[in-house]
């Protein structure tokens, strides 16, 4: 099966948000971000700025017609900084002008004067602090406690797994321009049309049947186009609107890379018991998820951690907690795997630990535990598994009683 | 005014000469083929062809477009994908279509045009292997490197049947159009009516290649005083003189490994040279530049420091030779005044006495910058060292000549034992620090591990066991 673009992509002939034909008048906007992580606005001038040559409007928080709100899950993420400053790379104001250049140019010309407040980067730390999301999500099964006291091994640890910059070639933009009866077109390079839809209706204080989100196909997303595309897609939106021009804001790789966020960063601890055989009797897991300045998909991203927290293993006592944690990173997001990989990696630390202090190969751990059809997972899904087969047709395809031998061989020699 | 050729378009402009081409191209000409990425050479979503007439034969090399000023496009053959489709799909376009080498799409073209660039040309020794390192400079996010390494394989196999002229056996094997054919008649034409960019006299910046001024300086170059020396002939060309090769300023790493003459004197220079940038990017550096950068890890500043290399300082009035192991003054900080340039480096050939060896060690082993590279020559007559360098760099803030440690192999015997007090030395005369890439500690451990290299790659007869011990 091949992809039905394939053959424009290869001429060259695909249309991207950048390839767009302008419009006659259009505008070009460019984001001025704050430079700290945290700190209280008490100077903000843009005079400078606006009457630079080139400048039509610079816009700041208090022009939003609507609500100052791009929050998806949780309203909790404002579109331009109001006071205060969440994140370094936080939207403060949109400089709108003739040309990207003379926007670029202008942006200098801000003058912003911030009062710096303590930073938070570290997730513990914000939850020691009670700087949560959301409330702390639990999934149990059995008794974990209990069944640690019947464990022939125990083993304690802690596994700290970092972000990571989804760096989709393309980078993040929108055009938008004005409709008939005071509809807006907006072109974006997201993965979420109907959240951008949602926030830009909110921004713009108009029924979301007002707006067109128009998706030709991304150079790339991974995740980081869902919730973050909603950002350049209602600063273009507000600006058109309340200009009636076309506006258009391609970011440049290092806005992109600044300005938003990642995958998550976890610091996780984990307790693993298992019996003399090798089964994992009990497993008791605490995320600590790093969840930047605003929710985001943090929440979902979070209960996809608990749903992986045990991977492709059976364990009859569980219990995991997690813990959404407010930090001044920018609001961390989808990316591939969705929070499945932090869950994942903790319970392959554990065993990998475990292997280690008892002197066996991981692989034995794993392979004796794979989930079996019946097999309950700690959220309640009672499985039908092909873990096992999975794994011996694995081990014959691969032939991974030979791997082995080789690496054996090579680790023998000095 | 600048004139180039654009696929089979003659333009002019009079467009700032230190614009970028990717900026031209896309928002001059509406040629939006070629992607902007990143915009500082790593991503190659812009990669375009650069064709030039040297002694009456075309050369195309890819250039990543977004480092590139106008100035340095003046009586060119610049390409775009625009400029290489045909009716349907070219021979690389299939061979990406057949192997699913595409996703979403937008490092394509950049992939198809440094393939197309591999079948144009010259040397080709094993080219299903080249084809492949043709596309060093590009990266895709989503497809998956395998698809695209079967479908570069695939090119390299059609092109390793190639028995006649690359640019005739690429219009035969529909690689580009035919319009190729007349290109240097028409380039021949445009250069008899060209004018050199203007160049300012009190520049801001003297413009090479590019690659560092426009990934560093990206905003200022589309309006800043700029004087270009790339294309000026004379800062071109390697040559040797009695015992020492001289390289104008504007050699390119390509200019070298395409130099016979340079070949000769490194027989294992491709091992070297494959471990620094990429190709585009090989294709526009500059040696003067790496020099004058002054970055604490410039490869080809290590690689000529260990030569002791000295570089020829003009300011058009008067000139001076200076040896580069004394022109690092410290973090950035050069012996050179402003208004002067460097127009030649020179060095010693190396004699059949002469050992040589470079080393490097990076995250990646493509396109990345070194944790620690360091080279080292040694002259070796009947077992003894006469005259050795040794340099380093990613140890402290100037690219370093070590020079205690190249003082204590001087007249010492070829031996595995001087290995543990040349570390020592070395490791007393290093201050590197802990950064993005490495910590301090481990900095210090690649020095003395890649010294080990330095005598394994030299030395073949001692005991390679006991080397790895030390």
């Amino acid at each position: 099966m091949k992809n039905i673009d394939s053959f424009t992509h290869l001429r060259g002939e695909s249309v991207y948000l950048d390839d767009i034909p302008v419009l006659r008048g259009t505008l070009y906007g460019v984001a001025f971000d704050s430079p700290i992580a945290h700190g209280e606005i008490t100077k903000l001038d843009v005079s400078e700025a606006e009457s630079f040559p080139g400048v039509i409007r610079v816009f700041t928080a208090k022009d939003v017609p609507g609500e100052n709100q791009i929050g998806g899950i949780v309203p909790d993420e404002p579109l331009f900084a109001d006071h205060h400053v969440h994140f370094c790379g936080m939207p403060i104001a949109f400089v709108v002008a003739e040309t990207e250049e003379a926007a670029r140019m202008a942006i200098k010309k801000i003058k912003l004067e911030i009062k710096g407040l303590p930073v938070i980067t570290d997730p513990r730390e914000a939850q020691a602090k009670g700087e949560l999301i959301v409330p702390p999500r639990k999934f149990v099964i059995g008794n974990s406690d209990e069944a640690f006291s019947k464990c022939t091994y125990v083993f304690e640890g802690k596994a700290d797994s970092n972000g990571q910059e989804h760096l989709y070639i393309e980078t993040q933009g929108a055009y938008t321009y004005p409709m008939e009866n005071g509809g807006i077109r907006i072109h974006s390079s997201t993965q979420g049309p109907t959240a951008v839809q949602r926030a830009c209706a909110k921004v713009l204080g108009v029924p979301m049947h007002q707006l067109e989100v128009d998706v030709t196909r991304l150079g790339g997303g991974f995740g980081g186009k869902e919730d973050q595309a909603n950002t350049w897609a209602a600063l273009c939106a507000m600006a058109s609107h309340l200009l009636t021009r076309p506006v258009k804001y391609s970011l440049h790789r290092m806005e992109d890379m600044r300005m938003t966020g990642k995958r998550h960063p976890y610091s996780s601890d984990y307790k693993i018991g298992l019996s003399r055989d090798l089964k994992i009797l009990a497993y008791e897991a605490t995320f600590y998820q790093n969840a930047g300045a605003a929710a985001d998909l943090s929440p979902a991203v979070l209960e996809r951690t608990l749903f992986h927290c045990t991977n492709s293993y059976f364990i009859p006592n569980v219990t995991a907690t997690a813990y959404s944690c407010r930090t001044h990173l920018p609001p961390n997001t989808a990316f591939r795997g969705f929070g499945g990989p932090q869950g994942m990696f903790v319970i392959e630390c554990a065993i990998a630990r475990a292997a280690e202090e008892l002197g066996v190969p991981a692989i034995e751990i794993q392979k004796k535990n794979l989930i079996q059809s019946g097999n309950e997972f700690p959220y309640g899904q009672i499985a039908v598994s092909e873990a096992s087969e999975c794994w011996n047709r694995a081990e014959e395809v691969y032939s991974l009683k030979e791997i082995i031998a080789q690496i054996d061989l090579f680790n023998s020699k000095e | 005014m600048i004139k180039f050729i654009l696929n089979n378009t003659e333009v002019s402009t009079d467009q700032h000469p230190g614009t970028a081409v990717l900026d031209f191209i896309r928002y001059r000409q509406n040629l939006t083929g070629t992607k902007i990425g990143c915009r500082e050479g790593d991503c190659g979503a812009c990669t375009v062809l650069v064709g030039e007439l040297t002694n009456g034969d075309i050369r195309y090399r890819s250039m990543t477009s977004c480092l590139m000023p106008l100035a340095n496009a003046n009586g060119k053959h610049i390409v775009t994908v625009e400029g290489i489709n045909g009716d349907g799909l070219n021979p690389v376009q299939q061979a990406m279509y057949d192997e699913s080498a595409t996703q979403c799409g937008f490092c394509t073209p950049g992939f198809v045009m440094s393939m197309v660039g591999f079948s144009l040309q010259h040397e080709i020794t094993n080219a299903p292997k080249e084809a492949v390192d043709s596309v060093d400079g590009n990266i895709c996010r989503c497809t998956g490197y395998k698809s695209i390494q079967r479908a570069a394989t695939r090119v390299g196999e059609l092109v390793s049947t190639r028995k006649s002229d690359p640019v005739a056996f690429a219009i035969e094997q529909k690689f580009v159009p035919e319009y190729f054919a007349s290109i240097p008649s028409r380039l021949k034409a445009l250069s008899d009516n060209l004018s050199a960019v203007k160049n300012i006299e009190v520049a801001d910046y003297r413009v090479g290649g590019g690659t560092d001024l426009y990934v560093q300086k990206h905003e200022a170059m589309s309006h800043a005083k700029l004087d270009f020396f790339f294309d000026n002939p004379a800062m071109k060309g390697i040559r040797i003189e009695g015992n020492r090769c001289i390289l104008g300023a504007s050699t390119t790493v390509t200019d070298l490994v395409e130099s016979k003459e340079f070949r000769k004197l490194f027989p294992d220079f491709e091992i070297y040279y494959k471990l620094v940038s990429s190709t585009p990017i090989r294709n526009m550096a500059t040696i003067a530049g790496n020099i004058v950068n002054a970055s604490p890890i410039g490869d080809f500043t290590a690689f000529f420091l260990a030569l002791n290399a000295s570089v020829l300082l003009t300011d058009d009035k008067s000139s001076r030779e200076i040896e580069l192991r004394k022109f690092y003054l410290g973090y950035k900080k050069l012996d050179k005044r402003p208004e002067e340039y460097i127009k030649t480096i020179s060095f010693e050939i190396p004699s059949k006495h002469t050992r040589f060896n470079f080393e490097k060690v990076s995250k990646r082993t493509n396109l990345d910058i070194a944790s620690v590279n360091t080279a080292i020559r040694l002259d070796i007559t009947e077992g003894i060292i006469s005259n050795a360098g040794v340099s380093a760099g990613g140890i402290g803030p100037i690219p370093t000549y070590l020079f205690k440690a190249s003082e204590y192999l001087n007249g010492k015997k070829v031996s595995l034992e001087l290995l543990p007090e040349l570390i020592s030395i070395v490791q007393s005369e290093i201050a590197p620090i802990s950064d993005a890439r490495g910590t301090e500690e481990y900095k210090r451990l690649l020095l003395s591990q890649l010294l080990k290299a330095h005598f394994l790659v030299l030395f073949p007869e001692l005991d390679e066991a006991k080397i790895l011990t030390i």
